[in-house]
């Protein structure tokens, strides 16, 4: 176990570390250099000379990046452009929002998720089947951001039971509030990942059911509700594990359109501003920190992933 | 065994895509959608961009669907805006399988430090989430329908590269492969000949996966802002104009969104039951989806 | 109709006293709906086996010998199984009434299966042990669990698992197939059943394990006393091991009756034809008599007799095609035939009519070097195993470990080993799909290793490869006609020249040419084999690799596909490299013999050498190991199993590789590894090659 989990920290640092050429490699694909960004069409030469010192941009590429890698290492990712404030500030201050949000949509996601796939799966043509089908048909085709304009047109400009955009309210603060604040975008996330994840789930465990263990078990006298529980679930999960870790690294870097839709305070709202501002230094740093935190929860699953599976853990 | 049964057989997998009828509901809603894209000037009752209606109306007999916040015609908006989201399915599928597919070819048939490349590459596309790797692309490409098509085929890279690495692996020490090494094929030919017709299925399927995926993700960025540029009509867009004006007229945030349903519904069946054709009938009803998708 | 066989098979049994059988299986019959139509894959199964007796249900793929039992027990969970009717009777009460609780109550209590391919029936995330608890828990809740694992640790140690306690608690992942299926048996016997069923039980494993597992099936039945339904398609599996046998065709019983009758005096003609299809270890090659045609397709059943349409005493009677014939008693057995006589006279006229002249050549070949159309010296293949962060090779297997060989034009050079042994690696290096580490390879006198891009491309015209598994070796989205073509392709054949040579290779094989644009798919394995062979003949080779080209196949179909290479062996003299695990099949088809173990030949000779007068233990061992087709006095053979598994190719054992289970290794074997020497007119490598002589090995224990 411990050769594949070295091997996949390796991997990790070598993704993580292409990934921190091309974020600061994303500056100069851009039209113009940071300086002309920065000071707008109007500066002097004089005034670009002074800000590219000022911004290393004079250096030579290596150096450049040496020098913002070191930065970043130590958690200095530089300054805004439009606010001036640290970016890794500006990041922190929206980290918690898009936390809660997160959680709660995972929450949500599961909580369907499971019990939708395993009656999909095991009981396709019973009523409650093809009902459920029919919601992951729905889940899937229904975009998320339209879905949440819904919810805020019905239960929001309709009936008035919830505001139709959400602030951050933090959960130890004021649980129902922050329930209020955050269960319209939830939803509309998780009707959608809950589908995905829910398919994921019937599928596989529709092919393990189809094993020869499962037989096995069923020849042995294992009533059904066993035979499910014990061997189909665990192994059906594991695939499925993957898909919820590949999910919350999509909710951790940022809900863009559904912040949007509902302008909810998130780090995805945050990169949208920044990207509409131009504020590239913000853009920089917030996407090394979402490709990072992506990463590293794909590392976390593996470790799951080899704590689940003998075959990956004892070889 | 093999008498008088051929035709049946040959034809075995276009009968089992027919005999699912909702992939023909799916195959014949896509169709129709097409003809209205590709003949919307034709079939539009109004042009698209002229503003020469009340604003925001409801639907009558004139407009049937009402008007937008700019007295534009929905019906002819939402007919005309089909082409924005079939041109962004289309294109991205095409550019994510054109990149994708040698990538995961070359990568699960030579093995060793090509796939270690290969998938370092694709780990890397992966952990920036779709809408957001479109938002940053866009900004570096610039707007344009060219660029946004780019912008989101590119997300759908990754996928394409590991379905067909895994695939390619499935089948790379099969006998028949062995057997074209065997009889003298290059390198290169086996690949082409050989491995690309057999992991076919799953790439047509994932084809038609990132197409719907692309839909909804070309109406998300329009809808930030960033997608197809206004004037020329787009779902996402009228959704944008919708939001606004969601006091005045709730009616107006319905059609377009209603719209992208259908579209990626069809989708969704014609690939469940390409899925049933190619994995020859008795599958379980639930199937393989896009994990990706704008949230 | 059942009746009668229900009497016969009783009486049969035991003379006077009646013997209530433990199990009944009446007028079964098995449907599945395809979008073909409904394919009835049982078609009427019935037949009883009695506490402490053996039943052998034998049969070819597809005869519904295991969709049988699967049905009775309610295992089949296909979507598409559409009906399942008669009766299973156990004990007395019938399964396929019970509603499924109370049929699971019964499962694993009252009657146990040990499946085929013991790997993929475990559990691969539950440790061994815990899965057999399971089966004596879920029948037993007072149970504790401490009380279960030592139950379980007694068990383990009962079916030969080494070291039971630690084993308990590992993965199956981490045991080899053949203790796998110990562990099902062990699973099998927890709880006294007083029915065993075993279906395929041996057919993944290597002979050597194959008989370990047969003699712990003896022992599990007297055991539990259960009676035990044997279902194979292995007739020497059956003649070993079995006391009665029912002989499957087209989803019935065709004939049933004592071992010793249905082995020495059929009475149904497709049991005869069976007996004269299978090539044989114990005697001198004659040619084999296949079946010919296709078994029946389920989904078409012919109206009367389902074996008709091949049958040598039907020739085109209207009773065989228009009444299906029901099982009659006959002389102790029963047999679903018009005329059991006529079926009866077939084994006894076993003609050497047809067979070839048998002109074994008393001399040994001496062919000079020049004639050679294979030349293999001190071949070596290994392969880095990858291991760490870096996957740098931190060990080698030892795949083909310093191999010659020699194959005159014309002649068939059989290549024999257990899996693991390096077999199909060294087939593989004579065309370089795999790269040799050292020594040379020489097809036609040019260096395989050496060639260049367009030198190796000529030589692998010269030498072509046929697959094991017909159903991988084809490409499936090129229609036949287009596969065969291939390699003429690749040669720039053009288009037009390219047809009339499909069509030309299709006749040589036996297939006909208007089936040239189907897909491989619409073909049965013996016909896609043949495919196989004209693709390997389109460029005319001199020499045909033949990785275990019938292994797939069905008896019945093996002997078509054998008889086909004779014949072009005769008419081309084509250098054969026939590699396969099939002892019988490789003193049908070869002139010379290697035994492979670990890399390396241990012995070789001519044919009559290697298996009249083997030298090395191992090549004893090998042939006391396969089961005979022949139960007259199988009690008194001599059979000494091997014990234990292939060692890992990895770290080979010093010396002589064979000592850690050869039964007369000393000190010697192990500090010096003894060369491949000449002994008796063949060579074999072992340092007691001389004393080994007609001696009977005994293990040490």
């Amino acid at each position: 176990m411990y050769g594949h989990l070295v091997r996949r920290l390796l991997q990790f640092a070598v993704v993580l570390l292409l990934g921190s050429v091309a974020v600061w490699g994303f500056t100069f694909a851009l039209p113009g250099d940071p300086a002309t960004v920065l000071l707008g069409p109007n500066a002097t030469a004089a005034e670009l000379a002074a800000t590219r010192a000022r911004l290393g941009l004079d250096e030579s590429f290596a150096g450049q990046y040496l020098s913002w890698v070191g930065h970043a290492v130590t958690g200095d990712l530089g300054a805004s452009y439009y606010s001036g404030r640290p970016v890794v500030s500006e990041l922190l201050d929206r980290i918690p929002a898009t936390v809660q949000l997160a959680g709660v949509a995972m929450f949500l996601t599961l909580v369907i998720a499971v019990p939708v796939g395993i009656t999909v799966a095991l009981r396709p043509y019973s009523v409650a089947g093809r009902v459920l089908q029919g919601y992951l048909t729905a889940g899937l085709a229904v975009p998320t951001f339209w879905l949440g304009l819904l919810l805020i047109i019905v239960l929001a400009v309709q009936l008035r039971w919830l505001p139709a955009s959400s602030d951050y309210v933090p959960l130890w603060e004021d649980p129902g509030g922050a329930l209020t604040a955050t269960i319209l975008p939830a939803v509309a996330i998780a009707v959608h990942t809950s589908s995905v994840t829910a398919r994921f789930l019937a599928t596989s465990l529709g092919e393990v059911m189809g094993k020869d263990y499962i037989r096995t078990a069923r020849a042995k006298g294992v009533p059904e509700r066993d035979v499910i529980r014990r061997h189909a679930l665990r192994n059906a999960s594991l695939p499925t594990v993957t898909i919820v870790g590949l999910q919350l690294g999509t909710f951790l870097g940022g809900t863009v359109v559904i912040e949007a839709v509902f302008n909810y305070p998130g780090l995805g709202r945050l990169l949208y501003t920044a990207i509409g501002e131009r504020d590239y230094a913000l853009v920089q740093g917030g996407v090394l920190f979402v490709v990072a935190t992506f990463l590293l929860l794909n590392l976390l699953v593996d470790v799951f992933y080899a704590v689940l599976d003998p075959r990956i853990r004892l070889t | 065994m093999t008498t008088a049964t051929s035709p049946r057989r040959r034809l075995a997998p276009l009968r089992r895509f027919t005999r699912s009828r909702s992939a023909v509901v799916g195959a014949v809603g896509l169709l129709v959608l097409v003809v209205l894209a590709v003949f919307a000037p034709l079939i539009a009752p109004f042009d698209p961009t002229a503003q020469d209606g009340e604003p925001l109306l409801g639907p009558s007999g004139a407009n049937l669907l009402g008007t937008d916040q700019l007295g534009r015609d929905i019906l002819s908006r939402l007919i005309h805006g089909a082409r924005a989201s079939l041109i962004a399915a289309g294109g991205a599928a095409m550019v994510g399988a054109g990149i994708g597919v040698p990538l995961g070819l070359l990568a699960g048939y030579l093995g060793r430090w090509v796939d270690a490349i290969a998938m370092r590459l694709v780990d890397l596309l992966l952990a920036v989430p779709g809408i957001l790797l479109a938002l940053v692309m866009i900004v570096v490409l610039g707007p344009g329908r060219l660029n946004l098509v780019l912008a989101i085929g590119i997300g759908a890279v990754p996928e394409f590269a590991r379905l067909t690495r895994v695939a390619t692996l499935g089948i790379r020490d099969r006998d028949f492969v062995l057997a074209a090494r065997g009889m003298g094929a290059s390198t290169a030919d086996t690949m082409v000949r050989t491995v690309l017709p057999n992991v076919l299925g799953p790439i047509v399927i994932q084809f038609v996966i990132t197409a719907s995926m692309a839909v909804v993700v070309e109406a998300g960025l329009t809808f930030l802002g960033l997608g197809t540029p206004p004037p020329a009509p787009s779902w996402g867009g009228m959704l944008q104009d919708a939001r606004s004006y969601l006091y005045q007229s709730p009616s107006y945030g319905l059609f377009p969104g209603l719209c992208l349903v259908l579209t990626v519904f069809c989708l969704d069946r014609i690939g469940r039951g390409l899925q049933l054709a190619v994995s020859g009938g008795g599958q379980h009803p639930a199937t393989r989806v896009s994990i990706g998708g704008a949230v | 109709m059942s009746g009668v066989v229900n009497d016969v098979t009783r009486t049969a049994h035991s003379g006077a006293t009646p013997v209530v059988p433990v199990l009944s299986l009446r007028d079964l019959v098995v449907e599945f709906g395809t979008p073909l139509g409904v394919v009835r894959a049982v078609d009427g199964m019935t037949y009883d086996v009695v506490g402490g007796e053996t039943l052998g249900v034998v049969g070819e793929t597809g005869s519904g010998k295991s969709v049988s039992v699967l049905a009775a027990l309610g295992l089949l969970s296909s979507p598409n199984l559409r009906r399942v009717t008669g009766q299973a009777v156990l004990g007395d009460v019938d399964l396929l009434a019970l509603p499924q609780p109370e049929l699971r109550r019964r499962l694993g209590r009252d009657v146990a299966v040990i499946f085929q391919d013991a790997i993929s029936a475990l559990n691969p995330v539950q440790r061994v042990g815990q899965q057999i608890a399971e089966a004596l828990r879920v029948h037993d809740r007072a149970l504790s669990a401490a009380a279960a694992r030592a139950r379980v640790v007694e068990l383990l140690g009962m079916v030969g698992v080494p070291h039971p306690a630690t084993r308990y608690d590992q993965y199956p992942h981490q045991f080899s197939g053949g203790m796998c299926q110990r562990v099902m048996i062990a699973m099998a016997i927890a709880n006294r059943p007083k029915v065993l069923i075993a279906d395929e039980p041996t057919t993944a494993l290597d002979v050597s394990v194959q008989a370990q597992i047969l003699d712990l099936l003896r022992v599990a039945r007297q055991e539990t006393g259960a009676g035990v339904v044997l279902i194979t398609h292995d007739l020497g599996v059956v003649a070993e091991t079995a006391d009665r046998v029912g002989v499957t065709y087209g989803g019935r019983i065709v004939e049933s009756g004592d071992v010793t009758q249905i082995f020495t005096r059929p009475r149904h003609p497709y049991t005869a034809a069976l007996l004269g299809a299978l090539p044989r270890l114990d005697s001198a090659s004659h040619r084999l008599l296949p079946i010919p045609g296709q078994p029946p397709d389920p989904s078409e059943p012919p109206p009367g007799c389902a074996f008709a349409p091949r049958c040598p005493i039907s020739r085109g009677r209207t009773v065989c095609t228009e009444v299906r014939p029901e099982p009659v008693a006959t002389g102790g057995g029963a047999s679903a035939c018009h005329f059991p006589d006529e079926a009866a006279s077939l084994l006894a006229a076993k003609p050497d009519d047809d067979s070839e002249p048998d002109s074994e050549p008393a001399v040994e070949p001496r062919d000079e070097p020049a004639d050679a159309v294979l030349d293999v010296r001190d071949a070596v293949a290994r392969f880095p195993v990858r291991s760490g962060v870096f996957a740098r090779a931190s060990a080698w297997v030892h795949a083909v470990d310093g191999v010659s060989l020699r194959v005159p034009a014309g002649r068939t050079l059989g290549l024999v080993g257990e899996s693991g042994c390096g077999k199909t690696t060294l087939a593989r290096l004579v065309l370089r799909l795999v790269e040799p580490t050292a020594g040379k390879i020489l097809v036609d006198g040019d260096d395989v290793g050496r060639a260049g891009r367009s030198q190796l491309r000529r030589i692998r015209r010269r030498a072509q490869m046929v697959f094991q598994d017909p159903y991988a070796s084809l490409n499936p989205r090129l229609s036949v006609g287009d596969n065969v073509a291939e390699p003429l392709r690749l040669q720039g054949v053009p288009q037009g020249q390219r047809r009339s040579q499909v069509a030309e290779l299709f006749t040589r094989v036996g297939l006909r040419t208007e089936h040239a644009d189907r897909l491989p798919a619409e073909f049965s394995g013996g016909q896609r084999q043949r495919v196989a062979i004209a693709r390997a003949l389109a460029s005319r080779p001199g020499l045909l690799i033949l990785d275990e080209p019938v292994s797939a196949l069905d008896v019945s179909v093996q002997a078509q596909v054998l008889n086909l290479l004779a014949d072009l062996q005769r008419e081309t003299a084509m250098a054969y490299l026939f590699v396969s695990h099939d002892l019988a099949v490789i003193r049908q088809v070869a002139d010379e013999v290697a035994v492979m173990y670990l890399g390396r030949i241990v012995e070789s000779g001519s044919v009559r050498r290697v298996y009249e007068d083997p030298r090395h233990p191992y090549t004893r061992a090998l042939l006391a190991s396969v089961p005979v087709p022949d139960p007259v006095g199988r009690a008194g053979r001599q059979r000494v199993p091997l014990g234990g598994d292939v060692p890992s190719p990895v770290n080979p054992p010093s010396g002589c590789r064979f000592r850690t289970r050869c039964p007369i290794a000393t000190d010697l074997c192990a500090e010096e590894e003894p060369p491949l020497r000449l002994v008796a007119g063949g060579h074999t490598a072992c340092h007691f090659a001389e004393r080994t002589a007609g001696q009977v090995l005994e293990a040490r224990s």
